[in-house]
């Protein structure tokens, strides 16, 4: 069996409060194991964990309880992160240093030999489009370069683990697709990738799992490849002609609805009841389309954890 | 590698800033002053001359340890600029050990700097080098090494730079007149005040041992071997501080 690249197990992270000492339990009790090779995404709304989660991984914080396994050993030294990339959410740089500097700098601290790590800024500078801002000092870039510069700062070392906290807030659809683009990349020269997203689509464009985290607890782990999941259900579209089709199937206590123009819908949730629903609509003289499997969407997914009166945001 | 790094990147920020500038600026001003006075001072003019330059240069190496050494630590904090830097595979005491050696180093040039105007004003009223005026230089140098360990520990265990920078003053404060403590050990006084004043006195940076400039301006210039224990001592207290500074950071989470 496969060891995770990164593992937490049962790991909880408590704060308290600095005059009543009230706990406040930011990740309680998360297990996941992130496998060699996979991008695997944490999404969750403001306050569910996710930097939290990030900060134990590169050892900013320490787990009040639990364990985090780099490679199936504890990850206790800073020399452990030698193959670890990170970059956090609100990316803060050196103001007076500029954008070759800066990258220079995170360079040196992951031990890069200096023609290595000219070669590597310069092909960074490149495939992020920042080439013009080389000598640009970080106080003068737009959010967005400072984006590009976070995330290229953390994959400057070609690490075996990129933990990307937030990588496309605060850049224009064009960066996204950039930074979406970069991590298909990642995963082709198998980096691991780590990333966190408000936004639902971009996790679902280029994660294999999804891990949603609610008050810093584990929800569900979603795998995203739809083509090999079982679906949700099936829906069967008919033409028919008239209610009457449509009041005879809901008597019949199929799930059906309209669908104009002149043809209905019919929602089964096993495969068997396909052939029962075709052979009612058949019944009824309406002319079977189409049969196509449901998959439930990240979205569906996420919204049904989140409560209806938004009690789990921050 | 990691250490000259970090202490490369603290000296180019400092370096970049504006406000050593205008301290260096202003210290420069201070010691063309001393020059102009020394014309109007009662008795001998170099000795003003020399006397109030070095006190100006000890002062503005004093204000500008104090406000940059303090601000070693709040300024990444407060920009967080160390989430970053410590995801990377640092350890907190390379971190520590390359902001001191860096900011030291900027402190050097900076000391080296005004010791040069120094220099050159000293060429134009005498006509000669003063090469004592290097040992009490030096001996300042040393006494700015020890403060901005004192700053840098402050750093590790207060949340705010003007704490910091308050509990620096009254070291500098505490340390320059240390001696006085030792009024208070006579044999008049309760023993536990005697022993206590005892362990405060040893506890508190001697940083009046690197006040030398007196000796070097009256002609009095100290033997090879006092420099050789104020190094000893210099590099011991800030390698505890540090050390102590290291055990408190490494503790450190942030959130």
């Amino acid at each position: 069996m496969t060891t995770p690249l990164i593992e937490l197990q049962a790991v909880s992270k408590t704060f308290r409060s600095n005059w009543t000492f009230r706990p406040l339990h930011a990740v309680a009790d998360l297990s996941l194991a992130v496998m060699p090779g996979e991008v695997y995404g944490l999404i969750g709304r403001n306050g569910s964990g996710k930097t939290t989660t990030f900060k134990m991984l590169v050892g900013l914080l320490r787990p009040t309880k639990g364990k985090v396994l780099w490679n199936g050993t504890p990850l206790s030294e800073p020399s452990q992160r030698q193959t670890i990339g990170f970059s956090p959410e609100q990316p803060y740089f050196y103001d007076y240093l500029t954008v070759f500097e800066t990258l220079n700098f995170y360079g040196q601290l992951y031990g890069m030999p200096t023609r290595a790590r000219h070669k590597r800024i310069d092909e960074l500078l490149a495939s992020f489009h920042l080439e013009p801002k080389r000598k640009a000092r970080m106080r003068t870039l737009s959010k967005g370069n400072m984006q590009r510069v976070a995330v290229a700062q953390a994959i400057m070392h070609r690490p075996r683990l990129a933990i990307l906290d937030e990588p496309m807030s605060g850049l224009d659809p064009a960066g996204r697709k950039e930074i979406r683009d970069m991590i298909g990349q990642l995963k082709n020269d198998e980096t691991t990738v780590l990333f966190s997203s408000h936004v639902l689509s971009d996790a679902e464009a280029v994660c294999d799992r999804v891990a949603i985290l609610m008050q810093g607890a584990l929800q569900e782990v979603v795998t995203i490849d739809t083509a090999n999941q079982p679906p949700e259900g099936f829906k069967i579209v008919a033409m028919t002609s008239g209610d009457g089709p449509l009041r005879q199937l809901q008597a019949a206590g199929l799930t059906a609805r309209p669908l104009p123009p002149d043809r209905v819908e019919v929602s089964v949730r096993e495969q068997a009841q396909i052939f029962d629903a075709i052979a009612a609509l058949q019944g009824l003289g309406a002319g079977v389309e189409s049969v196509n499997p449901v998959h439930q969407s990240l979205e569906d997914r996420f919204l049904h954890y989140v409560p209806k009166d938004g009690s789990a945001s921050d | 590698m990691k250490v000259f790094a970090i202490a490369l990147n603290t000296g180019r920020e400092a370096i970049r800033n504006k406000i050593l500038y205008s301290i260096m600026l202003f210290a420069c001003l201070v010691t063309g002053i001393a020059g102009s006075f020394g014309s109007v001072s009662i008795g001998d003019r170099m000795k003003f001359v020399k006397d109030f330059s070095l006190f100006s240069i000890s002062m503005f190496g004093v204000v500008t340890t104090v406000v940059l050494g303090v601000s070693l630590l709040s300024k990444e904090l407060e920009k967080r600029t160390i989430y970053n830097l410590l995801s990377k595979p640092v350890a907190r005491w390379q971190f520590l050990v390359g902001k001191f050696i860096g900011m030291w180093t900027v402190l050097i040039l900076m000391m080296g700097l005004m010791t040069a105007a120094l220099f050159l004003l000293l060429f134009a009223l005498e006509g000669r080098f003063d090469w004592q005026v290097l040992a009490a230089i030096a001996a300042m140098i040393l006494e700015l090494g020890v403060l901005l360990a004192v700053a840098l520990f402050f750093s590790t265990i207060v949340v705010t730079p003007v704490l910091g920078g308050l509990f620096t003053v009254a070291a500098f404060i505490a340390g320059r007149s240390s001696p006085w403590l030792l009024y208070f050990t006579r044999n008049d006084q309760p023993p536990f005040v005697r022993a206590l004043i005892n362990v405060i006195y040893a506890i508190l940076p001697h940083l009046d041992r690197f006040w030398v400039a007196d000796r070097v301006v009256s002609g009095h210039p100290l033997p090879a071997g006092y420099y050789v224990d104020l190094v000893i001592y210099g590099v011991a207290y800030s390698g505890v501080l540090m050390v102590l500074s290291m055990v408190i950071f490494r503790r450190r989470e942030f959130v």
